[in-house]
């Protein structure tokens, strides 16, 4: 107790070098877990981006179709099918598709794309695609010849709203076969690449051209729990015996990679502002010490034990950079608490946002966890950065300390 | 049996080279209840001397024998250990804690020791009031004249019962009333709690204060001198 009273009544001494230390231990936590924050928003926001609009959390398909996309890859099933598969428990949304690849004709240009046949209002309800329309209409009504594609294949192909295209295709015997298809709809999805490279028409439609009747390539499924899939896996897999079902980590391992090495990067950050901190902490421990060798050596001299002096340095580094700490922790947290409910709007960027695949507001994100997690490393580093100066006050010798 | 005990005790610097004798071949026994005090000019030894008997120094040859225990031979953490049960120490400054209350300063050695609160705070309070500091409990060192200083420094060396006080020098820096003052104060305290005082001086006033007079000449010992 005595220590602690020392160590604390010490650390006011100077009061503008402690308050310079704090200050500096405050702005780093709070600039820390800002930014370690709306890196980890942006993760979730991209993550989620991605499974809700893209890959969905799972997904069904012939076991050799992943592979080679051959027509006659199919799942068979018919429309109960996917009613079934929606009242699997856990299940959010389900919807199927028939992918093929073909050629893609207008007047002025011929191209390849992956053409998918969806049906449109599950599609839409699983990865909410309408909502990427730039021009004309989404897939609606009776299932027809209209077709959506791309703004920057749209423009490859020099047509619009209501043009008329030629797709070409193999059907499941490997004939070739045509149709004429009248754009319904020109989407942008913020990814070119894709927007290029993708169309889509009505399942039924295309089905027909395929003579595949009611099968179809893919199943996708959106789960109410991300930790809930290999329940709704095991189900698939009674109901749909000759298939594999893979969850999102297994259809995009570097999506897995991206949501761990986020949490990693906030690390590295926090590392960095530590390093920072150890270095000033052991600067004015060091000048604590110098500053007070007659002081110290008169403890040791009147019986105050090497660890107690020990301690006492340790103490008032642990005091000066948690009191900077605690104040620091609980404005980040409430700073980071009122930009995850109010959200950072950056639709100024939004164009560099929509190719990050992030929504132009930012919610950021801290793991509850993660303050605690700040404040023991704060104490790890000032214990560390105690060390080297409470050996030098082991150093000192009384009697030279006491000498006039 | 005496509380200090030197036998041919030196304390030599530069030994290779020219050799300055601190401490030259000094055998004393100091009794319990003793006022010693050392005397001799400057450089002479004296407080080379009292950091070899309160092992804060370690002598070139000799044995310093403590409360019946010899303290040359022990290390270092022993003899922090050792200064903290055994021996009370007042400096000529740097005595005090800037940052504890004068009550905290006189408390701070046996708090050290764990000694139970209760009697702290009985112990404490006797002696500042009996010092005349019973109205300065609360100020810090900086707020306290030298003279005050020195006697919580003294309340502080003698709260815990020590077997001895070293005091090098304790009145250098404080006036000649103060001076007065400090040296009548310790020798009451020497007389009403027993205990043996061992004390440096430059000052022929406070000389005659004491019931013995030890005086270095040179770091060797010229006369010891005891008053009836
Ligand atoms: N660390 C050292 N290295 C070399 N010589 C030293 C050292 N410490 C003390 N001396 C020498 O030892 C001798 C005794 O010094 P000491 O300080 O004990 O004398 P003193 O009687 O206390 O003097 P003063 O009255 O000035 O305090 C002096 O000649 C001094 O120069
Ligand atoms: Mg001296």
């Amino acid at each position: 107790m005595q220590l602690v009273k020392m160590a604390w009544r010490n650390i006011w001494r100077n009061k503008v070098r402690s308050l310079a230390v704090m200050t500096a231990v405050f702005l780093g936590l709070v600039a820390g877990m800002y930014s370690a924050s709306l890196v980890e928003g942006i993760m979730q926001s991209r993550f989620e981006n991605f499974i809700e609009n893209q890959i969905s959390h799972i997904q069904l398909h012939h076991p050799d179709f992943i592979r080679d996309q051959e027509v006659f890859l199919t799942v068979g099933g018919n429309l109960d099918n996917l009613q079934k598969v929606r009242e699997i428990p856990g299940v959010n949304k389900a919807t199927i598709r028939t992918r093929v690849q073909c050629m893609i004709a207008s007047a002025s240009h011929t191209g390849g794309v992956e053409l998918y046949g969806i049906r449109p209002n599950s599609e839409n309800e699983t990865t909410k695609f309408a909502r990427h329309l730039i021009d004309g209409d989404y897939l609606e009504g009776e299932s027809s010849n209209g077709i959506l594609i791309g703004e920057s294949l749209a423009e490859k192909l020099k047509v619009g709203v209501g043009s008329r295209i030629v797709l070409s295709y193999q059907d499941k015997n490997n004939d070739l076969v045509s149709g004429a298809f009248i754009v319904r709809g020109i989407f942008n999805s913020g990814y070119t690449r894709y927007d290029e490279m993708t169309a889509f028409v009505f399942q039924e439609y295309l089905n027909d051209y395929l003579g595949i009747g009611e099968d179809f390539h893919e199943l996708a499924i959106l789960a109410n729990d991300i930790n809930d899939l290999e329940n709704i896996r095991a189900e698939l897999h009674q109901q749909f015996p000759n298939s594999v079902v893979r969850t999102w980590n297994e259809i995009e391992p570097a999506l897995e990679v991206m949501v761990t090495s986020s949490g990693l990067f906030s690390y590295i950050f926090i590392i960095l502002i530590m390093i920072g901190l150890a270095f000033g902490l052991l600067n004015t421990m060091l000048m604590a010490v110098f500053e007070r060798t007659r002081e110290i050596g008169m403890l040791m001299a009147v019986g105050m034990s090497r660890t107690k002096v020990f301690i006492l340095i340790v103490l008032e580094t642990i005091f000066l950079s948690l009191s900077g700490a605690v104040i620091g922790l609980f404005s980040g947290y409430l700073l980071v608490a009122w930009f995850a409910k109010h959200g950072l709007d950056l639709s100024t960027f939004s164009d560099v946002m929509y190719e990050l695949g992030v929504d132009s507001v930012i919610y950021p994100y801290l793991n509850t966890s993660f303050p605690f997690i700040l404040a023991i490393i704060v104490v790890a580093t000032a214990l560390l950065s105690a060390i080297y100066p409470a050996i030098k006050a082991l150093s000192l010798s009384p009697i030279e300390a006491i000498r006039k | 049996m005496p509380v200090i005990e030197t036998n041919g005790l030196y304390k030599i610097y530069n030994e290779d080279t020219v050799p300055v004798y601190a401490v030259n071949n000094i055998s004393i026994q100091f009794d319990p209840k003793e006022f010693t005090c050392v005397i001799g000019p400057s450089g002479s030894g004296k407080s080379t001397l009292l950091n070899l008997i309160g092992g804060l120094d370690t002598p070139s040859r000799g044995t310093v024998t403590v409360a019946g225990q010899r303290i040359e031979t022990m290390s270092e953490s022993e003899r922090i250990r050792f200064r903290l049960e055994h021996i009370g120490f007042v400096f000529q400054h740097y005595n005090l804690i800037p940052v504890l209350t004068a009550y905290e300063n006189a408390a701070f050695i046996m708090q050290l020791q764990a000694r139970p609160e209760e009697e702290i705070r009985e112990r404490v309070t006797g002696l500042l009031e009996q010092v005349g500091l019973g109205g300065r409990f609360n100020s810090r060192p900086s707020e306290l004249s030298g003279g005050e200083q020195q006697r919580v420094a003294v309340v502080r060396a003698l709260a815990s019962k020590p077997d001895f006080i070293l005091a090098d020098e304790p009145t250098a820096n404080l006036d000649t009333k103060a001076a007065f003052n400090l040296l009548d104060m310790m020798k009451q305290l020497n007389e009403d709690e027993g205990i043996t005082f061992l004390f440096s001086t430059h000052d022929q006033r406070v000389i005659e204060r004491a019931g013995r007079v030890v005086t270095l000449v040179d770091g060797a010992l010229h006369s010891d001198e005891r008053k009836s």
